[in-house]
Order: C-alpha cells, then sequence, then structure tokens
C-alpha cells in the first residue's frame, strides 16, 4: 500500500500544481519583488543594513504568499481517498518549494547586483525559510480543522514578525548585520525553522484520534 | 413550536425602516466585532505589552519628553494598530464572499452602498478606543515628575486617523479585491515605503506624504524650534480617510452627486493640505532655532542651586532638580574648596545632525566646532534634551567631572589619558547609580575607550580602555574612601602630564600594562 | 385571509435568461397564487435561476414578470419587493463564527429591520418558529446540517414576508427534519405565498397546492397536483414480469411490477401518483403542447422503451 501510494506521487504533482491557489502568491512575490527591485532601478543608495531590511521585508512577502498555497476548496471531497493525506501533501510540497526557492533566487540576485559590499545572504536565508515554514505550519494545522488555512496563516506571520521585532533585546531575532549577536540570533532562526518544520509534518498526518493502525478518518 | 406561525405576530412585524438607520445598526453590530478579531486583540497586544512590560520591570524612562513621546509610537500604532484593523476590516468586509453568503445577502433590502457604509463606520469605535489608549498613555507620562515638554494634540490626533485610515482601507480593498492576501501586503508595502522614506539618503520631505512621517532627529528640541508640519499633515490624513471612504462607496456601488462633491472635497483637502506641509518652516521658528542656538540665555530660565547655575529651556525645567543630584554627586569625591568653586551647567540643542553617513570630521574640525560651541558661554558645561537613560547622567557626570579636574569645558572628542582619565571615569562613575549603570551600558557596548557626552554635540570625551580599568577596581571601593586619597593627592592627579600608572600608584589601584603600540589610543590632549 | 387562488402574486411572461451560449431559461411564464407553489424538475432545469429571478438576485434577459405587484427590473420595484421577501437560497453559506441569533440578527438588519428590540424579538420570534429556541447561543460551526439549514430559514422568515421563495429547503435533511419542516412550510403557506423547488414529488404531494414543472428551461407543467397524477391516468399499469416498453418498470413492494408507460388492452390499472405524472412529462418524449393540461394531448409512449 505505502509503496503504492509513493508512486502516485509523481502523478499528484501536476494536478497539484493546478490546484493550487496560485493568485495569492503571485499577488505576495510580485510585491516582495517590487520592494527589492524599486530602489535596484533607481540605483538608491543603500547600505548592508537597509539591503537586509529589504530582503526581510521581502521574505514576509514571501511567507504570506505562501500561506495561502495549501489551501484546498476540494479538500473534504479527497479526505478519504486511498493516497494518504502525507502523499497529497507532499505534492503540494513537491509544487511549492520550487517555486518559492525560484522565487526567492530571484530576490537575492535583484539585491545582491545592486549591493557593493557582501550581504549575509545565509542568514536571510535562514530567515525568510523560518517565515515560510511558520505560514506552511500554521496553515496546515489550521487545514486540519478548516478549509482555509490561509487566512489564519497570513495575519499570523504578520504577528510574528512584529513581535519578532519587539522582543527584548537578549533574545532578539531581527538583529543588524554585523552585530555580534547574528550568530546566536540565527541559531534561534534555526529553531525556529525546525519546530516549524516538525509542526507541519505533523499536521499533515491523517487525522486520526486513536492509533494510526485504525486507519478510519475523523469524518 | 410551530404555532407562532399560523397566525402572523399579533403586534405588526417591525416594518422596514430607512436605510440610514440600518447602516447605523449594522455598523453597531460590526464594531462590536471589529475590536474582538484575533488581529485587532493582537496589534493591541503588541502595542501597549511591550511598553507596560518596560514600565513593570522599571526599563521605562522617567524623563520622557512629551513634544517627541506624542510622535515617536506613529509608525508603531500604524504597524500594529493600523495593520490589525486593516485586515480585520477587509475580512469583515469580505465576510459575505468568504462565507458563500452573498447568494442570501443579495436579495435582501439594504444595498451594497450602505453595508458599506456600515462598515466604514464600524472602524470609528475603535478609532476611538485608540485615541482613549493615546490619550490615556500621553496623561500618564505627562504626570511623571520628570516630564518635560507638552505634547502636540494634533500628532496625538494621527494614532487614531492612522487606524481610520487603514480601516477604511480594508473596506476599499474589499470592494475592490476578492482576495483577502492584499490586506496584509498593503500593510507590509506601508511599512516598507514608511521606513525608507525616514531614510536621511532619501530627498527633502517625500516622508510627509505618507500616513506617517517616520523621522530621526538628533535629539528633542524645546517646543518652540519643533518643524513638524503635524496640523497639516493631521488635516491630510483626513482628507486621505474620507477620499477613501468614498472610493469605497464608489466601487460598491453608490452614485449621486453628494458623493462627487465629498470626494471632491476630500481630494481638495487632501492636495491642499498635503501640498501646505511643505511650506518652508516659518521665521518663527527659524529665529527660534538661531537663538537656541546662539543665544539660549534667551530662551531659558536659571536656577541657582549652592554655587552651581542650572539653565535649561522653558520645556525642560522640571530636570534641574536631577541635574542638581547628579551634579553634586560628582562634587562629593572633590575636595571641598574645589567643588565650592562656581559652575555653569547650561542645556544645549542641536538642530543639525552630525552623525550623518559618510562624514568625516577630522580632529581640527572637532577642535573647531568645541570652540565655536564654547564661544557661547565660556566654561559653561553642556547639558542635552535627554534623560533618564542613563547615558545622559553619565554624560552630564563626565563633562562636569572633566571640567572641576582640568578647568576646561568643552574637550573636542578628544581621549583623556592618564591620571585624569581615571579620576574623571571614577568621579563620573560614583556620582548616582544612574551615573554608574550607564557607565557600565556604555563600557559594555564600546570598544577601546568609552566616550562621554553626546556624540551630537561637539563636546565630549573619550576614557582608554587601560584608564577606563583602574576607574572601574575604583568604583568597586567605598566611595568615600576613594575620596579621601583623591583628596589627598588632588594636585597631582589632576596634572595634565601625570600617568595612569602614577594614579595607580597613588590610588592603590592595579593598572593594566600597556597594549601593544598598534591597539594604543594616542593621546595628544 | 384571502381564499387561495384569488390573488396572484407573482406573475411571469416569457421569461428568457442565457449563461453565454446556454439557455438557462427559455419564454417562462407561469403565475403564482396564494399558499404553497411546487417548483418541480431534474437537475439543470432552471429552477435555481427561476427562484432567483423571482427573488429579485437575477434579473432575466427578457420578458415581464411582477412580483407583489411591483416589477423587480426597477430599483424601486426590487426595493419593494425585497422588503417582503424571504429568500432561502439553494446553498446558503453561514458565518461559521456568528451564533444563530447573531446571524439571524445580522440578516435582520440587512432587511432593514432597525429598532433594536423590535428586531430582537423578531429574531426570537422566527428561530423559535423553526424550533431552534434552544440553540440561539450556539455557534453556527457547532450546529448540525439540519439546524443550519432551520436557521437559514429563520434568516428567511425575518420580518413576516408575503412571499417565501425557498430553493430546496429540505434537501439534506433526515425524515423526522423533512417532517418537520414541511410541517413550518405548510403553516407559512397559510396567507402568504411560498414558492420551492424541489426533486421529491411526495413532497409536491405533502405540501403543495400547485405544482409548475421546469424542464430543460421550459415550463412543462402548471396546475394542481392531482392534475399532474391525472396527466398519468391509465398509464400505470401493475404485472407479475418486468415490461420491456413501458417507459419505467420497477418491482414494487409487493413483489409485482408496476409499469409507467403505454399499457397493454388488459392491464390491471393503478391509481397514479404525481410521480407518474412527473415521469411521463420528463421521460417522455418531449412533443407537442405537453407543457399544458390538456390530458388528451399527452405524450406519445410505449415505443420508446429503455
Amino acid at each position: 500500500m505505502r509503496r503504492m501510494s509513493v508512486r502516485v506521487l509523481p502523478l499528484l504533482v501536476l494536478p497539484a500544481a493546478r490546484a493550487t491557489p496560485w493568485t495569492a502568491f503571485l499577488a505576495a512575490a510580485g510585491v516582495g519583488l517590487a520592494i527589492v527591485a524599486v530602489p535596484a532601478a533607481f540605483r538608491v543608495e543603500l547600505g548592508v543594513d537597509d539591503l537586509v531590511g529589504l530582503l526581510r521585508a521581502a521574505a514576509v512577502c514571501g511567507a504570506l504568499g505562501l500561506a495561502f498555497l495549501l489551501d484546498d476548496p476540494a479538500a473534504r471531497t479527497i479526505a478519504t481517498v486511498p493516497a494518504p493525506r502525507p502523499i497529497r501533501y507532499a505534492a503540494r510540497a513537491g509544487v511549492i518549494i520550487p517555486a518559492a526557492v525560484a522565487w526567492w533566487a530571484v530576490i537575492l540576485a535583484v539585491t545582491g547586483a545592486g549591493a557593493g559590499a557582501a550581504l549575509p545572504l545565509g542568514g536571510v536565508t535562514v530567515e525568510a525559510a523560518a517565515l515560510a515554514c511558520v505560514a506552511l505550519a500554521v496553515g496546515a494545522v489550521r487545514l486540519r480543522s478548516s478549509d482555509a488555512g490561509g487566512i489564519v496563516a497570513a495575519p499570523a506571520v504578520l504577528v510574528l514578525v512584529v513581535a519578532a521585532s519587539r522582543i527584548p533585546p537578549d533574545l532578539a531575532l531581527y538583529v543588524p548585520p554585523g552585530d555580534d549577536r547574528w550568530a546566536a540570533a540565527h541559531d534561534r532562526w534555526a529553531v525556529l525553522l525546525a519546530a516549524a518544520v516538525a509542526v507541519a509534518v505533523w499536521a499533515v498526518r491523517e487525522p486520526t484520534r486513536r492509533r494510526p493502525a485504525i486507519t478510519a478518518g475523523r469524518r | 413550536m410551530t404555532a407562532a406561525l399560523a397566525e402572523r405576530p399579533t403586534a405588526p412585524a417591525p416594518l422596514p425602516g430607512d436605510p440610514r438607520r440600518a447602516m447605523l445598526a449594522l455598523a453597531r453590530v460590526e464594531a462590536v466585532r471589529l475590536p474582538r478579531h484575533p488581529a485587532v486583540i493582537a496589534g493591541l497586544l503588541l502595542f501597549a505589552a511591550p511598553e507596560i512590560y518596560r514600565w513593570l520591570t522599571g526599563q521605562a524612562n522617567r524623563f520622557p519628553v512629551l513634544q517627541d513621546e506624542d510622535w515617536s509610537t506613529q509608525f508603531l500604532a500604524l504597524l500594529v494598530l493600523g495593520g490589525g484593523v486593516l485586515i480585520a476590516a477587509n475580512l469583515a468586509a469580505l465576510r459575505a464572499d468568504r462565507h458563500a453568503t452573498t447568494g442570501l445577502y443579495d436579495t435582501l433590502v439594504l444595498t451594497p452602498p450602505w453595508r458599506t457604509g456600515a462598515f466604514l463606520l464600524a472602524v470609528l469605535p475603535f478609532a476611538v478606543l485608540v485615541a482613549a489608549l493615546i490619550a490615556v498613555r500621553i496623561a500618564l507620562l505627562a504626570l511623571l515628575p520628570g516630564a518635560a515638554g507638552r505634547p502636540d494634540p494634533a500628532e496625538l490626533a494621527v494614532h487614531p486617523a492612522v487606524v481610520l485610515l487603514f480601516g477604511a482601507a480594508g473596506v476599499l480593498l474589499a470592494r475592490l479585491v476578492r482576495t483577502v492576501i492584499v490586506a496584509p501586503l498593503l500593510l507590509l508595502a506601508a511599512a516598507v515605503a514608511v521606513y525608507a522614506a525616514a531614510l536621511p539618503s532619501l530627498p527633502g520631505r517625500v516622508r510627509w506624504l505618507l500616513p506617517v512621517a517616520l523621522e530621526q532627529p538628533p535629539m528633542p528640541v524645546p517646543v518652540a524650534l519643533a518643524s513638524r508640519p503635524s496640523g497639516w499633515h493631521l488635516a491630510y490624513v483626513a482628507g486621505l480617510i474620507a477620499l477613501v471612504a468614498m472610493a469605497a462607496l464608489a466601487a460598491a456601488g453608490a452614485r449621486g452627486r453628494r458623493l462627487v462633491v465629498a470626494g471632491a472635497a476630500a481630494l481638495a483637502v487632501a492636495a491642499g493640505a498635503g501640498a501646505a506641509q511643505f511650506r518652508p518652516v516659518s521665521d518663527a521658528v527659524r529665529d527660534a532655532r538661531v537663538t537656541a542656538a546662539e543665544r539660549p540665555a534667551e530662551m531659558q530660565g536659571c536656577r541657582s542651586i549652592g554655587a552651581v547655575t542650572y539653565c535649561a529651556f522653558g520645556d525642560f525645567r522640571s530636570w534641574t532638580g536631577d541635574w542638581d543630584t547628579v551634579v553634586r554627586g560628582v562634587l562629593r569625591g572633590v575636595p571641598a574648596e574645589v567643588a565650592g568653586r562656581p559652575l555653569v551647567v547650561r542645556q544645549r540643542v542641536s538642530t543639525e545632525d552630525r552623525m550623518v553617513d559618510g562624514q568625516v570630521v577630522t580632529a581640527e574640525e572637532q577642535v573647531a566646532a568645541a570652540a565655536e560651541w564654547q564661544r557661547i558661554e565660556p566654561g559653561a558645561v553642556t547639558v542635552g534634551t535627554r534623560w533618564g537613560d542613563g547615558r545622559s547622567e553619565m554624560a552630564l557626570a563626565g563633562l562636569v567631572a572633566y571640567r572641576v579636574v582640568s578647568g576646561e569645558a568643552a574637550p573636542a572628542h578628544i581621549p583623556v589619558c592618564g591620571a585624569r582619565g581615571v579620576l574623571v571615569a571614577w568621579l563620573a562613575g560614583q556620582a548616582t547609580p544612574e551615573t554608574a549603570a550607564g557607565l557600565r551600558a556604555v563600557d559594555a557596548t564600546s570598544w577601546g575607550g568609552v566616550p562621554f557626552g553626546d556624540m551630537r554635540f561637539p563636546v565630549g570625551f573619550s576614557v582608554p580602555d587601560r584608564e577606563m580599568a583602574a576607574a572601574s577596581a575604583l568604583l568597586r571601593r567605598p566611595p568615600g574612601e576613594v575620596a579621601a586619597t583623591v583628596a589627598r593627592s588632588w594636585a597631582e592627579l589632576t596634572a595634565a602630564g601625570t600617568s595612569a600608572d602614577r594614579a595607580g600608584d597613588l590610588l592603590g589601584v592595579a593598572v593594566p600594562p600597556l597594549p601593544p603600540v598598534e591597539e594604543r589610543t594616542r593621546c595628544d590632549g | 385571509m384571502t381564499v387561495a387562488a384569488a390573488t396572484s402574486v407573482v406573475q411571469a411572461s416569457g421569461l428568457t435568461l442565457r449563461y453565454g451560449r446556454t439557455a438557462a431559461l427559455t419564454d417562462v411564464s407561469f403565475t403564482l397564487y396564494d399558499g404553497v407553489t411546487g417548483l418541480l424538475g431534474p437537475n439543470g432545469a432552471g429552477k435555481t435561476t427561476l427562484l432567483r429571478i423571482v427573488a429579485t438576485a437575477l434579473p432575466p434577459d427578457r420578458g415581464t414578470l411582477s412580483v407583489l405587484g411591483a416589477d423587480p427590473r426597477t430599483p424601486a420595484g426590487r426595493l419593494a419587493v425585497r422588503r417582503r421577501l424571504g429568500y432561502l437560497p439553494q446553498d446558503p453559506g453561514f458565518h461559521p463564527g456568528f451564533t444563530a441569533f447573531e446571524f439571524v440578527d445580522y440578516v435582520a438588519i440587512l432587511k432593514e429591520l432597525t429598532d433594536r428590540r423590535a428586531r430582537h424579538q423578531e429574531v426570537r420570534r422566527v428561530l423559535d418558529a423553526v424550533g431552534l429556541a434552544g440553540q440561539r447561543g450556539r455557534r453556527i460551526r457547532a450546529l448540525s446540517g439540519g439546524m443550519r439549514q432551520r436557521v437559514a430559514l429563520a434568516a428567511a422568515l425575518v420580518g413576516d414576508p408575503d412571499l417565501l421563495v425557498l430553493d430546496e429547503p429540505t434537501v439534506g435533511l433526515d425524515p423526522e427534519q423533512r417532517l418537520r419542516f414541511r410541517e413550518v412550510i405548510a403553516e407559512l403557506g397559510e396567507g402568504r405565498s411560498v414558492l420551492l423547488s424541489t426533486h421529491q414529488t411526495e413532497e409536491v404531494m405533502a405540501l403543495c397546492q400547485r405544482v409548475v414543472v421546469l424542464d430543460g428551461g421550459t415550463v412543462r407543467f402548471e396546475g394542481t397536483p392531482a392534475e399532474l397524477a391525472a396527466h398519468a391516468r391509465g398509464r400505470v399499469w401493475t404485472s407479475g414480469a418486468r415490461v420491456r416498453g413501458a417507459l419505467a418498470s420497477w418491482r414494487a413492494g409487493d413483489g409485482r411490477y408496476r409499469n409507467v408507460g403505454d399499457p397493454p388492452a388488459d392491464a390491471e390499472l393503478l391509481e397514479p401518483t404525481v410521480e407518474d405524472g412527473y415521469l411521463l412529462l420528463i421521460d417522455g418524449p418531449a412533443d407537442e403542447e405537453t407543457g399544458l393540461v390538456h390530458e388528451e394531448t399527452g405524450p406519445a409512449l410505449g415505443e420508446t422503451g429503455r
């Protein structure tokens, strides 16, 4: 059964791509791109701090867009098909992750092209990945009990970002590049990323109340 | 159970009323729902919780400058209160679409423009709540004994105005686009725009065309010197609110002459007030700035406590007692005959930002700037317009100590080495618990030496790490004991040529060995 | 109380509506009187479109329509209709976070019931009427499908409308709930006009004074349920074995076959039901004038077996 499910995965990718609600992601990706591209196009002289700020804003855009990508109006209809829930989400991830990575690569390329000094791209990418995974994880958790995850995940991302920029300095997440706390802050971002991935993996399990031996869905 | 239906209700069923009243009834329902939305609750928490936390843990500044406090929270209000309302109002206006109730609602009596009007009105009570919140905050700050200056009502009113603007924008977006992602993206774009407009590299006053003008002035200034066009900006935002609201009504299908007239009026207000913000700073303010820079005494009141005279701008008069505590603390460590000499502490402001990126200042320019600074009043010790953060206390204590030890008042950001450096740092650190805390905080974040004085003033000095280490060792001892030792060797310790090692011998503390040549601070002074 | 069939509440003639190239309604004419009228038809017959037109949610492309004496195609007429209309859409959405009371109250406001106390009283009345007195404070997300349907009916009833348009009100209800619903609707029909769409012929039998059959966007029948049943008189018979040539032939509970179609000469005829009439109307060949109630021009049958 399991082998069968895995074999079904490549077949699911194309339909998953078609079923994914791209509008929100494209809108968010466009705004994110505009945020980094406008200063680059007008050749605004920006320091490393400001460029990192732009990348962070673009990362929030990306996370907002990703928040809506797991939404699926047909979720209830296909809740009981033999292909298990994790496989269906894996197919979605197989579509979403390459799209998000490609977009982020463009963002980094556009920003990096205009920067004189070397930007801490690795650290900012960890931040972006953590935000993206938090968005997906919150969406996935919400989708266990509802049809629309983005509606909760997107505001949650915003709240997280504002909260992250307001926490006391010794636990800071957003630190300026070159700061002594940069490494420690990015350890925290990595922990957040790992936690978000763990939550997301938990959230895509089949929603059963008892042990997985009983395969019947809850609904 | 169903018998109620057989006869029609005896009292005639309430007759459908006029749409205006229905709109108000709807606005009432929506106004109750709006503050219950998680995004709004989260916004309120993010706005208030950190500040409350700071007060509870004693980290808050008890010496607020009210003409700065009135606008410094505007960006945060835009981000979390405006953002929360934007999302909540957008979701509320899209509720019928999101939950597929349009099929039912489309056949109900109240027409879409009136419903949209209700969503717009529903933001008002929350804006009033925000206004109350802001008013309570500033009132509490004003009640503090250390409060200085006075708040500008127009700056305060921008907070609820931004909330209204973003609420109306949420409704407008819902009428234009049926996708919920647009509202958070608009918020993000607005935040980036406001932040970017505050960058000093950006030209002129573009920032005033945004809902909130974020500025990074070098320091608070007396009210008479303030040049933020707050009244015009409030009118501009009010015009924007009306414009967005009219646009939302029009997008919902409202037509008619009154809407056009109201829209035109809103546009005129927004354009007129928007342009008026760019009027040059008034002559009165410009004159006041020149006076404050050249002849500060004309705008100040002075008060003598013992041999020390404190001169403060009117707004800051309440601080003189606290300045005196610090000055007394410094003088406690020096011999009585020195402490009894007359001293003037004068408050100064600098409206030009000396910290602009890329501006290279040579030592000669520093000296010239310090001399120019001192020309106004030779011998007076400079105190700034910030207080209560530890660093300001430490800066005043340091400058007073330098004045007492060296007899000069305006060091041009020079390193103070040798015995003088040890003594000045110890005097400043031992003055009050606040100066000690400020010294620790600055020491922890500086490298090579500890700077005393605001970098935005041309006067200040630094004490190299080696001298600082000796001073720190002294600060760990009982101050009375050290003061007695200092008094015995006062003449030698304050002489310009006495080395740090000699000071260590005289005061009985270990002085670290000299660092390698390339890491040494150049001590010319 | 007015005498049924005396006052016409809705008069439609020549209603036509197209969705792009698809004709949803073609030249639909009918009259609605006080009492309960059933709108019967297969999926895709245009029932929902017709109901939405009557409920002012959709303007027809062509044709004239008078609802409660007003023309819903003018803004003033539409407003006049909406003030006296209750509408239950086929798939009513709900705000899951609202309580039953809040939702119906919200609809009441949108119906411009502005006096707060009177409105709340009215909301309580309609919730009581649909048997939700005990569930007023519960959030809609916590209600069962049947309860939600009753909330939607309560929303339609707010303001005591003169015309109720109910689109498949009993779909998805269990038999007991369906009975309760019928009870409510039947009572509503006394003194008001109720237009309801349904797939279920037994509902028409149980509830409706009049019935309109819609198929392929045209009216195929308009009359009383008895007349619709009478349409099949002489075309329903029983036999011991499946009849191949019949329009429908199924083994009934008593073990014998019930057949609809052209009976053989010696057939043992049965009393027809509304369902038989409906079946003949819809499944019969759509030839001349079948839309009218003339029994002698019924559809030719027999050779069109399955």
